[in-house]
């Protein structure tokens, strides 16, 4: 039995360590940070650091010596300037990574990594266009924008207006998501978006209700894609 | 000639996976004919996964039956999984330069498949020095890389892509002709490292006889050089 117990002290230690290591990396060792959590952070961020996101369509701009873009994660926009290498392959509505540094309101980069999806598929035939968002009706609806992202949900405004509400979805991650709101007998979601896809979710807000806020691919919500918005009474 | 089984199926996963990879799977809409590297990249990290398993498995066997068989196992299977993951990171540079736009990055993906790399070679370490039990218990704690570089990209924000086939969601977002030369061609890298792992076993066998660890030899057998 002394194998046994060996065998079990040494598996105990090897998850603790484990998890120290998990934490160190969760909170520590962020690989890349939102373009959310650059507006948000009120303490000084470290003056070299990677932001990543999805390419807006139609913000590519070529500059002397590099590209200029703008980078989302759903919710936040950060506006890049990049000056070095572009990859032949960087596009709009992909994802992409850039290291440098935060000059006010815009990011000056000098290294920019494209981000892959992990969606394999032969050239289409034909062009096909992928469907634009659902125009926004004018109406006073109130209005936010949720981005869906590996792995968590997030929404610029907690709390909505009673009634009609329009959720901007964009899909900023490297994999399919969709968007199931519940909650105060509101029952709506999203199609399965691909990488950089959005559609526009209308739904009618009840006074007071608390709704949630999955992804309903197997085994996202577990990884952290969930979430809340309040409805204002 | 004589022909014998695995010989027969190595072969013909050598002579499908390439016709399959280069012939009967598209380019990628977006990578293009880089993407190629994934029917090698992949199966090769697959295989160095299932290689650790099996160094596991003799490993736990190990700690509970002294069977010299058993070490030799680990140590053949540890010499094809350290070699595979090697092959899978100079692959993985070389699609990344001009997909992601670098050749390297610290990113969590990258990171735990060097601590990967590195946890076999501490494995092939102590199983020459030491070998034995301690060469057990490397090699089990060893494996606890395996989940960590499966779980990085799910697990902490990265630059390498989420999972496609061993993804999460049950859900395969690959082309049904690309699905198909990824799974040939992981066939017949399996089948290639199963056999090449035998064959490995064996030769330590005949280089040296009985456990890398001294064994008590017991009896009336004198050292040849005394007999004289
Ligand atoms: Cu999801």
């Amino acid at each position: 039995m002394k194998v046994g117990v060996k065998l079990l002290v040494a598996s105990a230690a090897l998850v603790a360590g484990g998890v120290v290591a998990y934490r160190a990396l969760d909170d520590g060792l962020v690989y890349y940070r939102t373009p959310q959590e650059l507006a948000a952070s009120s303490q000084a961020l470290p003056g070299r650091l990677r932001v990543g996101g999805l390419v807006v369509e139609g913000s590519v701009l070529a500059v002397p010596g590099g590209v200029a873009f703008t980078l989302t994660d759903g919710v936040s926009d950060l506006r890049v300037v990049h000056t070095g290498a572009v990859s032949p392959v960087f596009a709009a509505g992909q994802g992409a990574i850039v290291e440098g540094r935060l000059d006010g309101r815009v990011f000056r980069s000098d290294r920019l990594m494209v981000k892959h999806s992990n969606e394999y598929r032969p050239p289409p035939a034909a062009a096909t266009i992928a469907p634009a968002a659902a125009p926004i009706a004018p109406a006073a609806v109130s209005r936010t924008r949720v981005g869906l992202t590996e792995w968590a949900i997030s929404a610029r405004d907690p709390l909505l207006r009673p009634g009609p509400v329009s959720l901007e979805v964009t899909n900023a991650g490297a994999t399919a998501h969709d968007l199931i709101v519940t909650g105060g007998g509101v029952s709506a979601h999203t199609p399965v978006l691909a990488p950089g896809q959005s559609a526009t979710l209308r739904l009618r807000a009840p006074r007071g209700a608390l709704l949630t806020l999955v992804c309903g691919l197997g085994g996202h919500e577990p990884l952290g894609m969930r979430g809340t918005l309040r409805v204002a009474t | 000639m004589r022909f014998s089984l695995p010989g027969v199926l190595v072969s013909v996963g050598a002579a499908a996976a390439p016709v399959m990879g280069l012939l009967v799977a598209p380019p990628d809409a977006v990578q293009g004919e880089v993407q190629r590297l994934m029917y090698v990249h992949v199966p090769a990290a697959w295989t160095a996964y299932l290689c650790f398993t099996a160094v596991l498995a003799a490993g736990l066997l190990r700690l509970v039956r002294r069977r010299p068989a058993l070490d030799r196992l680990g140590r053949a299977a540890a010499e094809v999984g350290a070699g595979l993951t090697a092959l899978a990171i100079v692959l993985g540079m070389l699609w990344g330069r001009p997909v992601w736009g670098v050749w390297w990055t610290w990113d969590p993906r990258l990171t735990t498949t060097v601590l990967m790399l590195g946890a076999y070679l501490v494995y092939l370490a102590v199983a020459r020095l030491a070998g034995g039990r301690a060469a057990a218990w490397a090699g089990c704690a060893g494996f606890l890389t395996v989940p960590l570089v499966h779980g990085s990209v799910l697990w902490w924000r990265a630059l390498h892509q989420p999972p496609t086939v061993l993804s999460p969601e049950g859900r395969w977002p690959i082309a049904p002709p690309m699905l198909a030369a990824l799974l040939v061609s992981t066939a017949a890298f399996a089948a290639l490292a199963a056999w090449v792992i035998a064959r490995r076993a064996r030769s330590l066998a005949a280089e040296r006889p009985g456990s890398p660890v001294p064994a008590p030899r017991i009896g009336p057998e004198v050292p040849a050089g005394a007999a004289r």
